[in-house]
This record gives structure tokens, C-alpha cells and sequence, in this order.
């Protein structure tokens, strides 16, 4: 559906996107990249906003810039948060779709169609400027899908979305994805992704680092000595277990805090271990969490051999 | 498609507060005809209409098209909205001819309620039999074609085009007419003026004078007043469109 053969784009002297070449296909695909690496361009590039410095975007097979063709067949949820805020939702989604090529006679059944699909059907009425953050990202995704598009691109849409928003909003896009559409997300939040795809591109200063499943990701995170820290009421004991599995390298116990930090090189197994930890040794474990385990860490692999 | 663009553009254009207040400053514009009907009683009311028309139309005109022109684009990049029109499946000429056309049916039909007040305040009911109302409102509609589609091109070019625009419709339309030599071809009002048809005043002093651009002897002609404005409404008109078809519109923020 989506091809970038060597594409670059510059702002002045700062490069925005550098020599990416991928391609995108059907179900839901992930861009994942932390603020600055170049994902909102690389929407723009494919939403015909804006046109490579040089290479080559293609989107159905034309050249997306200012082109009517890719844009019947494509939906697009923008980053910024920036609507008529005097229209209801619902009026601010009728107007999209008559703009989007949808007769006045489907236009009525189509508009109550999408707001049904972001949970926004009883709550539409309302000037936009009264909405919260999760309604307005709600609204956003109604405009971008009321044409019944191929692809849809959603630029980081789970921005402001509470957990069950958050929820609902990946169930929608699955079920776009089952429909057979297109689906890119953006996303600066590792977790987020590996909840909606296994599918990802990675970005990072504008180049494309990786590309493919996520598992790959997940296994050149796991593959590195992984640090998880824990918060316990007696560390001690709790140190003096986990220094008992093979995998764990080292053990420190900051009795100040509570805290214990082990780094092992097979998460997976400790993670397996914890439940046995708490629920046999009767151990109490208040919380958990791993500074690895975070896109940064990622990065740090891939381009510093960390 | 076109028709779909112009409507929405309009809905979005007219909105009541909007209209209220424009209709408000015509009303105003009325009202001081009246008043200046009543201190110039040695004046036939016709005379009073034409250079209420001149001084305080015009300008009400000028000033309608530069607040209305810098909405087809201008204002939607300023606000982020930009991206929810050029990624439409509505090519970019269409898209922006038609909300182009949209402001300037709006400006035009609030500078002929500006006339319309005008006429009834100092003339009365008997303005409609007077052939200088309906030359003004055929007047105000080339008047906000070539204001509009100017406005329009600067803000394609510049970021904060308002400013521009009001800075053109009244530091530009007032000074440039009333300069010595051949400058004054560069504005629009001379050419606007030139195809008034309304009786001239015997004297115009003091800030009227200014105003109505009546420092110089300057005169332009009916037919080539009429060429220049259709001229400038079709040029950039047809440079706007091409200009928008061409270059990148992103929300102003992402562009720096």
C-alpha cells in the first residue's frame, strides 16, 4: 500500500527524515519513535502534506502529494489537537464527509455509522470546545474513518486517552485491521505498541533502525543483561532469593528504599519466577518495574551497541 | 464538488455572532450618514450617500474582505485546522476556489448592506430609484473580487496575513491614492472610485479630503477601471489557485 524508496526530507538545515525505504502493507503496522525522530513527518510524507527532499513516496501506487486519488482511499488522524471548536463532533464529522466524497443521502447513516464505532454516538451534540482530550481524539478518528478508507494513519491517537479509552480504541483499530484495512499508528510508548501489533517500524533521529516484527525488538531487548527493580518489605530475603536463580548476574539491595535490583539475562524466566516468589516463599512484593524494558533501551542497543 | 466546498464554506464563514456584528458596523455606517446628512444640510442627500460611500464604504469593504479572505487559508493554518482540508479527495484549486468564492459572496453582501443603510439614512426608500445604489452594489462586488483574491494570494505567502492586509486596506488604500505622480495606479480605491457614478460633492476639506483620496487631481476611467479590477480579481485568483496546488500548507508551528 505505502512505499518510501531512499526518501529524505529536511527542514532548512535539520534533517527531518533521512533515506528511509520500507514498505507498508495491509493490518496494523506501528511507528515507533521517541518526540523528534521523525514520525510526524514521515506522516506527512505519506499524507501528501508535504513532498520528500529526495526519493520517492508512494501511496496506492501514486504519488500522495495534493493527490485527490490517495486521499478517497485514505483516512488520516493528525497529532494536533485542533478542530472548528464552535461545531458539534458530530457536525464537524457530517462536514468532513461531504468534503470526503460521502453523498448527502449516506451521509446521515455514515456519520451515526463512526460515532457508534468510537463510542461517541450520545455525546456528539456538544460544541467540541467543551470536550475532553479522549472525546476530541475520539472525533478525530470518527473524521478520519467516515469515508470508509483503505488506510487509515493515526498520528500518536492514544495521547490523553484514560486505560479503558485506550482499550476501546485498540479494539477499534483491530477491528479495522480484520476488515482488511490498512492500519499506522504512531506511538512514543514501546508497551502501547506491543498491545495493538507484532508489526513495527522504528525511527530514531530520522532513520529507520528497524523494521519488521516486534518480537525481534523484544528478543534484542531480552538479550541484553536486564535490569528489574523491585520494591519489598523485607528486601533482604527477597535479594537472597533471587540470587539463587543461575540467569541472575547481580544482586543489590537498597535497604533505605526498600528496593532490590537484579539484573539477569532472561527476563522472561524471572518474570516466571516472581509469581512462585510471592505466591510459595511468601515473599511480598509491592512493585516492580524495569528501566530496560523502555524504548530508550532500545535505541541504546541498536545504535551504541549498549 | 465545487458546489459541497462553496456551502461548507459559507456555513463555516456565517456564523450568527459574525454576522451580528457586521451588520451592527453597517448599521453604524448608517447611522453616521444620518448624522453627517444632518451637519451638511446645505448638501443634497445624494451628494451625502455618494461621499458616505466613498469615505466610509469603501473602507467597510476593504476591511470585510481582508478578515474574510485570510479565513479561506490563512486562518486554518494559524489555527492547525489546514491538514482536515488538504487531505481531502478534493483537488487543492477546487478546494480553495471555492472558499475564495465564498468569502467574497460574504464580503461583497455585507458591503451592500453597508450601502443599502447608507442610502435609506440619507436619501431614504427613494435610493432604490437612484441608478448610483445599484452601480454601488455592482461596485462592491468587483471591489470585493479584486480585494478578496489579493488577500487572499498574501496570505498564501505570508504567516499573520491579517496584519498585512489591514495594514494594505487602510495605511495602503488611504495614503497611495492621495500621493502625487503615478502611484496611485497601485491601489485598488482609485479604481473603485473611478466607477462611482454618484454626484460629487462642489468641496471636500480636511480628513474627507484624505479619505477620499482627493489630495491629487488623480481620475481614472470607467473602462479601465473595470479592466484593472477584473484583471486583479482573475489574476490572483488563478495565481492563488496555482500557488496552493504547488506548495506545502502545514499547521504554521510544524512548518517552523
Amino acid at each position: 500500500m505505502i512505499q518510501f524508496s531512499r526518501a529524505s526530507r529536511w527542514y532548512g538545515e535539520v534533517i527531518g527524515l533521512n533515506d528511509i525505504s520500507c514498505e507498508i502493507g495491509p493490518g496494523v503496522t506501528a511507528l515507533l519513535g521517541q518526540n523528534g525522530a521523525g514520525k510526524s513527518t514521515m506522516m506527512k510524507l505519506i499524507t501528501g502534506q508535504m513532498r520528500p527532499t529526495t526519493g520517492e513516496v508512494r501511496v496506492f501506487g501514486e504519488t500522495p502529494f495534493a493527490n485527490p486519488n490517495v486521499y478517497a482511499r485514505m483516512g488520516y488522524c493528525p497529532d494536533v489537537d485542533s478542530f472548528p471548536e464552535h461545531l458539534s463532533g458530530r457536525e464537524f464529522v457530517r462536514r468532513m464527509g461531504l468534503l470526503s466524497g460521502v453523498s448527502k443521502q449516506a451521509i446521515k447513516d455514515r456519520t451515526e455509522e463512526v460515532l457508534t464505532l468510537v463510542g461517541m454516538v450520545d455525546r456528539a451534540d456538544k460544541p467540541v470546545k467543551g470536550y475532553s482530550k479522549g472525546m476530541r481524539q475520539r472525533i478525530k478518528l470518527a473524521q478520519a474513518m467516515i469515508h470508509d478508507p483503505d488506510f487509515i494513519l493515526l498520528d500518536e491517537p492514544l495521547n490523553g486517552l484514560d486505560p479503558i479509552g485506550r482499550r476501546e480504541f485498540m479494539g477499534v483499530l483491530q477491528q479495522l485491521a480484520d476488515r482488511g484495512k490498512g492500519v499506522l499508528v504512531s506511538s512514543h510508548i514501546l508497551f502501547e505498541v506491543e498491545q495493538m501489533t507484532r508489526s513495527i517500524l522504528l525511527l530514531h533521529r530520522g532513520r529507520l533502525l528497524a523494521a519488521g516484527d516486534l518480537s525481534n525488538i523484544r528478543a534484542l531487548i531480552d538479550s541484553h543483561p536486564h535490569r528489574i527493580r523491585m520494591e519489598s518489605r523485607d528486601p533482604r530475603a527477597l535479594a537472597a532469593k533471587c540470587a539463587g536463580f543461575g540467569h541472575v548476574l547481580s544482586v543489590k539491595v537498597d535497604e533505605a528504599l526498600d528496593e532490590v535490583e537484579i539484573t539477569t539475562r532472561k527476563p522472561d524466566e524471572f518474570y516466571d519466577a516472581v509469581m512462585g516468589m510471592v505466591l510459595d516463599d511468601g515473599l511480598t512484593i509491592t512493585a516492580m518495574d524495569s528501566p530496560d524494558n523502555n524504548l530508550e533501551s532500545v535505541y541504546g542497543y541498536l545504535t551504541e551497541g549498549r | 464538488m465545487i458546489g459541497t466546498v462553496y456551502k461548507s464554506a459559507l456555513r463555516d464563514f456565517i456564523r450568527p455572532g459574525r454576522i451580528v456584528v457586521w451588520v451592527m458596523i453597517s448599521l453604524i455606517i448608517g447611522l453616521i450618514a444620518m448624522v453627517w446628512m444632518r451637519l451638511s444640510s446645505k448638501q443634497p442627500p445624494l451628494v451625502v450617500y455618494g461621499q458616505v460611500i466613498e469615505v466610509f464604504v469603501f473602507r467597510v469593504l476593504a476591511l470585510v474582505s481582508a478578515i474574510f479572505s485570510t479565513m479561506v487559508i490563512s486562518q486554518e493554518l494559524d489555527q492547525k485546522t489546514i491538514v482536515y482540508l488538504t487531505t481531502r479527495p478534493i483537488p487543492r484549486p477546487v478546494m480553495i476556489g471555492a472558499r475564495m468564492l465564498a468569502s467574497m459572496t460574504i464580503s461583497a453582501l455585507i458591503a451592500m448592506i453597508s450601502v443599502l443603510f447608507a442610502g435609506l439614512f440619507t436619501v431614504g426608500p427613494g435610493i432604490l430609484g437612484h441608478a448610483g445604489f445599484w452601480n454601488d452594489l455592482v461596485l462592491m462586488a468587483l471591489g470585493a473580487s479584486a480585494y478578496g483574491a489579493l488577500f487572499v494570494f498574501i496570505g498564501l505567502l505570508l504567516n499573520k496575513a491579517m496584519i498585512y492586509c489591514l495594514l494594505f486596506a487602510f495605511g495602503w488604500e488611504t495614503f497611495v491614492p492621495n500621493m502625487p505622480g503615478d502611484l496611485f495606479y497601485v491601489s485598488i480605491y482609485p479604481y473603485l472610485k473611478g466607477l462611482s457614478v454618484n454626484p460629487e460633492p462642489e468641496k471636500v476639506q480636511g480628513f474627507f479630503r484624505v479619505m477620499s483620496g482627493s489630495l491629487q487631481e488623480h481620475t481614472v476611467g470607467k473602462p479601465l477601471s473595470v479592466i484593472i479590477l477584473v484583471a486583479i480579481a482573475v489574476a490572483f485568483s488563478l495565481l492563488s489557485l496555482y500557488w496552493f496546488n504547488k506548495h506545502e500548507y502545514v499547521a504554521r508551528d510544524d512548518a517552523d
